[in-house]
């Protein structure tokens, strides 16, 4: 019996070992100073992050609201000139009916050299454009004419006719 | 408290020099590591700090700073991964306690026996699953009531207290095994 008291005595002094410690002497002041670090840094942050705020708004109103301020190129080509008619309107009906109006297969209305500019951002407001189009079915061959705009340069397309079957 | 919530960091330094000692030793029961431990129980305290407005008072101050320290060191544990290193590996290198426990204990070969048993108890202590390990070692500091420990647990105060009992027989059993007693 009174053994079984000590070996419990033993092991309960070996538990309280393992666990035992005292805490450092300048606990209080680690503490302290970790608290008033703690306390400087959330009165800080948020004032210099507020100052931050304000001063990015003013450096961006005063750039923007500056008078010499360079025009901000466009990326849109079309946005900077007047829309130009990509497709042709329907030729009058004289165009289509009479073929003899319609110049022969294969002439080129325009020269290339007029045409292909190096920029599209500097075509003028496009004319007119002459009456194009595709003429109707005439002894079953189909002629298709050029479309030809002043300024630009579109090949036409030469389709042989169909052999009739 | 009252002039602790009130922003007076000084009344707050009496909180410290009061609950130092129990706090630290808290988290030197989850850790095993004395510098760890220091390092918890200032975190404890900045946090209990920062955190003193959220306190309802449905618990002690006491209490309430404790389970904050608990919750650090298992926290801290888990990602430095100390539960292996500190108590798995003990095989390999030799604790501090021992010798510890040498220096203080009466005669020299009553100091190595208590030595030796004592590394025999750190790792089979070591080996306890954690809802046992965790209030043994609570309660083998001596700081806390069982009421104190239920409510850092999360546990019934009597089931605290089966925990305690189960992981001295599983303890007492091995040591038997090893030739310590006849228990």
């Amino acid at each position: 019996m009174p053994d079984r008291k000590n070996d419990e005595e033993r092991l309960d002094r070996a538990l309280r070992d393992l666990v035992a410690g005292e805490a450092p002497a300048d606990l209080r002041r680690r503490v302290m100073a970790r608290i008033s670090l703690v306390s400087q840094r959330s009165r800080v942050v948020p004032r210099l992050a507020w100052a931050a705020g304000l001063a990015g708004a003013i450096v961006a109103f005063v750039f923007l609201a500056r008078p010499d301020r360079p025009a901000r190129p466009s990326r849109h080509v079309v946005s900077a000139t007047p829309s130009a008619p990509v497709v042709a309107p329907s030729p009058p009906q004289e165009a289509i009916a009479s073929p003899a109006a319609a110049p022969p297969r294969g002439s080129r209305a325009t020269s290339r050299s007029a045409a292909a500019p190096e920029s599209l951002s500097f075509v003028a407001a496009l004319p007119t454009p002459e009456p194009v189009g595709a003429a109707p079915l005439r002894n079953d061959e189909l002629v298709i004419r050029r479309i030809v705009v002043p300024g630009l340069d579109v090949r036409g397309l030469d389709i042989e006719p169909l052999e009739p079957s | 408290m009252g002039r602790v919530c009130g922003g007076e960091t000084e009344a707050f330094g009496e909180l410290v020099d009061r609950h130092g000692a129990a706090v630290y030793r808290t988290a030197l029961a989850a850790l095993g590591s004395t510098h760890d431990a220091e390092d918890v129980a200032q975190e404890a305290f900045v946090t209990a700090f920062r955190k003193i407005r959220s306190f309802r008072g449905e618990a002690s101050f006491r209490t309430w700073l404790l389970t904050i320290a608990w919750r650090r060191a298992l926290g801290r544990r888990r990602r430095l991964g100390l539960l292996r290193r500190r108590f798995v590996d003990l095989d390999a290198t030799p604790s501090g306690l021992e010798s510890r426990v040498a220096s203080t204990a009466h005669g020299q070969e009553a100091g190595l026996i208590q030595a030796e048993l004592a590394g025999h108890v750190r790792r089979l202590v070591a080996k306890l699953p954690a809802k046992l390990r965790h209030p043994l070692l609570l309660a083998a500091s001596g700081d806390h009531s069982y009421e104190e420990m239920a409510r850092m647990l999360g546990v019934p105060a009597g089931t605290l207290k089966w925990r305690v009992a189960e992981a001295r027989r599983q303890l007492r059993e091995r040591l038997v095994g090893l030739g310590y007693g006849d228990a």
